[in-house]
């Protein structure tokens, strides 16, 4: 283990209890969540107070914590019951709130005191004079703009001693957070309080003096997504404190992929073991956009971006979802998601095993009956495999070699 | 009485507009952004000069999004205004509160964070630790304008006339795009025109990043007597973007529907006959979201 090495919190976006619960099971530290008002992802599933209840107990049962999101940025009439909602995540147990409006500091100073509150990425915050005044108004935890770099990162733990969280991982908006209101003007989609229309990743017409740019492909201005997992050594010796992974409406495929990635890249290097590229490799095949570090080392520049419209690619690597496995007939059964047929090289990842590479020879239905092929989504499938797996486990099409 | 604040298209605009509004906003270079021209502190004083004997005020606007590296200018630049005879610092960055209040400077303080500027708690939050004005974001309604005005004692700035900045990036996009294309950035006369909406939206890039414009100019003047009747401190008409012959034109008529006003001789068949008039010199107009309201949440929970 290396000594004065602060070990980071691994933060994973859960969109609804499933994904909660892989993303603690995939080695998750923390988790954030919106509830069903106040969250900037107002189209997502997001989770009742029940959940949010399931939540915490499922979470705690595994000494991982749940931060609730409140950030949006309120008009007059949004701050009806805040207080009572404000109450109820205290008495059930929730370990944070993220907030980007200051005035809801005022009102957790009024009714939950002892709530610990983190600074949204909303509230764009760059330089060491502006988390001193956070820190000083009682806020825990400050989640930087995307658009710091890594000297700025260092220079502010170093003169704030105040804890930081930065996005590793994910998508990026093209403009800075808080700053954009492009949904609300050609949508009536408020961005700033969870309706997000994406405009950003429309495509336009450049005209220069009221005319089309000659020869030109369409305008576009979609960020490519985030990536640092190359940079995983850099961020632990700065002291960042959490590692935050974008993604509340991503998918349990996801979700399972790039915890699992990170996991095990943070374990290694605070355990001192070689890092490998195994999971660099897993990453850029899960995500659907391609990555870059974006401003981690520099300016974001022109290969930051994408311009031939929307490259998004639906991931086919998926191809099911252990439910269970049987010992004594050596058999998993799981829940198909992408065709696979006999003859297939794949492989099953979790967080209990180590990945498991082999070739499907054989496929059953539930009633016995041999297949050629899992065609059908979520068709329950069996597959006879010697080596012990776990529910949740991911199977995919092979995309790494084991090292 | 409501006072007119216009934000100059260029520098040399001062003289031509300044005689019929009451003070104007100005942007730093390096340290502010939504602007076509910047000056330098250096240059700003002759501007003080000619403001000040016109008997009007002036703001400056150090609106940027700063990093570390901007902290030292800041406070250099910071502690440099506060020598000047201006009325107030727009800011967006916080770091510019924790600079003034350890300098122990005098400048008033103006809330600028753009889309945030949303209810009256939040700017009683502000008030509260000594913030002098909140610039009202524009994309709330008339009537939340009034709320708010009602249920604080934060003086007001209302943007009520022209283009309304949508967002902004630190990335160079129309540079990055078109270096991906092979061709180089040759002005800033740029818009993006939207199929579906058949509509054109100003976009400007400079050093700091790239701003993208509101396809229409808000008009607000039949509104105005609205916040004129609830003593609104101030309002904003922005040039960017806008002819000066025209936006002078526009100024005058805000003037002159000002001071009807304060003489009991405005009537509503003025101020929309008025309203109209700059409607059919600028054509492009509309009332924003003085009477929409946003919505944001499209599907129920249970979905």
């Amino acid at each position: 283990m290396k000594n004065n090495i602060k070990k980071p919190e691994l933060l994973a976006p859960a969109g609804n209890l499933e994904k909660l619960k892989i993303a603690i099971n995939y080695g998750a530290d923390a988790v954030y969540i919106g509830g069903r008002d106040y969250s900037l992802r107002a189209n997502a599933t997001n989770f009742s107070i029940d959940e949010i209840q399931e939540a915490v107990n499922f979470a705690h049962s595994k000494k991982a914590k749940v931060y609730v999101t409140i950030n949006i940025v309120f008009h007059n009439d949004d701050f009806k019951n805040i207080e009572q909602y404000l109450e109820t995540l205290y008495k059930i147990g929730v370990d944070a709130i993220i907030i980007s409006d200051p005035a809801v500091l005022e009102i957790v100073n009024k009714v939950v005191p002892n709530m610990e509150i983190h600074l949204s990425t909303q509230g764009s915050t760059t330089n060491y004079e502006a988390v001193n005044y956070w820190k000083n108004k009682g806020i825990k935890r400050i989640v930087l703009a995307r658009e710091t770099n890594k000297q700025e990162i260092k220079e502010i733990i170093e003169k704030t001693n105040e804890d930081i969280e930065i996005f590793i991982h994910g998508a990026m908006c093209i403009a800075c957070s808080g700053r954009c209101a492009l949904s609300n003007y050609l949508t009536m989609r408020d961005s700033n309080r969870g309706g997000c229309s994406q405009i950003c990743r429309w495509e336009f017409i450049l005209n220069e003096n009221n005319q089309p740019i000659d020869n030109a492909n369409n305008f576009a201005m979609a960020s490519k997504d985030l990536i640092l997992i190359d940079h995983i050594k850099e961020l632990i010796d700065m002291g960042v404190t959490s590692f935050k992974i974008e993604g509340r409406m991503r998918s349990i495929y996801y979700i399972a992929t790039v915890v699992n990635a990170y996991r095990k890249m943070i374990d290694k290097y605070i355990n001192n073991e070689k890092l490998d590229e195994t999971h660099i490799k897993e990453l850029n095949r899960c995500a659907n956009r391609e990555s870059t570090s974006q401003y981690f080392e520099s300016e974001a520049d022109v290969n930051d971006q994408y311009y031939i419209g929307r490259e998004e690619q639906s991931n086919q690597d998926f191809l099911g979802l252990v439910l269970d496995y049987n010992e004594e007939k050596q058999e998993v059964t799981l829940e198909q998601r992408n065709f696979f047929k006999i003859g297939d090289e794949v492989q099953i990842f979790g967080p209990e095993i180590d990945t498991i590479d082999f070739k499907i020879e054989k496929i059953y239905d539930e009633k016995d009956n041999e297949l050629d092929a899992a065609r059908h989504p979520q068709q329950i499938i069996k597959i006879p495999l010697k080596i012990k797996v776990y529910k949740d486990n991911f199977l995919r099409i092979k995309i790494v070699d084991i090292q | 009485m409501t006072k007119i604040i216009a934000i100059p298209n260029a520098i040399n605009d001062i003289e031509l507009i300044i005689d019929n509004c009451d003070a104007i906003i100005l942007g730093i270079k390096d340290l502010s952004v939504n602007f076509n021209e910047y000056i330098s502190i250096e240059e700003l004083n002759k501007h003080i000069t000619e403001i000040k004997a016109n008997n009007k005020q002036i703001f400056i606007s150090l609106n940027k999004i700063m990093h570390n590296d901007d902290l030292k200018i800041l406070e250099q630049s910071l502690t440099e205004l506060n020598k000047l005879d201006i009325d107030g610092i727009l800011y967006y960055d916080i770091s510019i509160i924790t600079i003034s209040k350890r300098l122990k400077l005098n400048t008033k303080l103006i809330w600028n964070q753009t889309h945030l500027v949303t209810n009256y708690q939040t700017i009683n939050y502000w008030y509260n630790e000594g913030i002098d004005y909140a610039y009202i974001s524009p994309e709330i309604t008339l009537n939340e304008i009034i709320d708010i005005k009602k249920n604080t004692k934060m003086a007001l700035m209302v943007p009520i006339f022209g283009y309304l900045p949508m967002m902004h990036s630190k990335r160079k996009l129309v540079t990055n795009y078109l270096t991906y294309i092979n061709q180089n950035i040759k002005n800033n006369n740029y818009t993006l025109y939207e199929e579906s909406r058949k509509s054109y939206y100003p976009i400007t890039e400079d050093d700091n990043g790239t701003t993208i414009y509101s396809s229409n100019i808000l008009n607000g003047l039949e509104e105005y007597i609205s916040l004129l009747d609830n003593n609104i401190e101030y309002v904003i008409l922005n040039g960017i973007n806008i002819n000066v012959d025209d936006f002078l034109e526009v100024i005058k008529i805000f003037f002159s529907t000002t001071s009807k006003y304060q003489n009991n001789k405005v009537d509503m068949a003025y101020v929309m006959m008025a309203s109209n008039e700059i409607d059919m010199l600028l054509k492009n107009t509309d009332k924003g979201f003085l009477y929409k309201e946003t919505i944001y949440k499209v599907k129920n929970d249970e979905e």
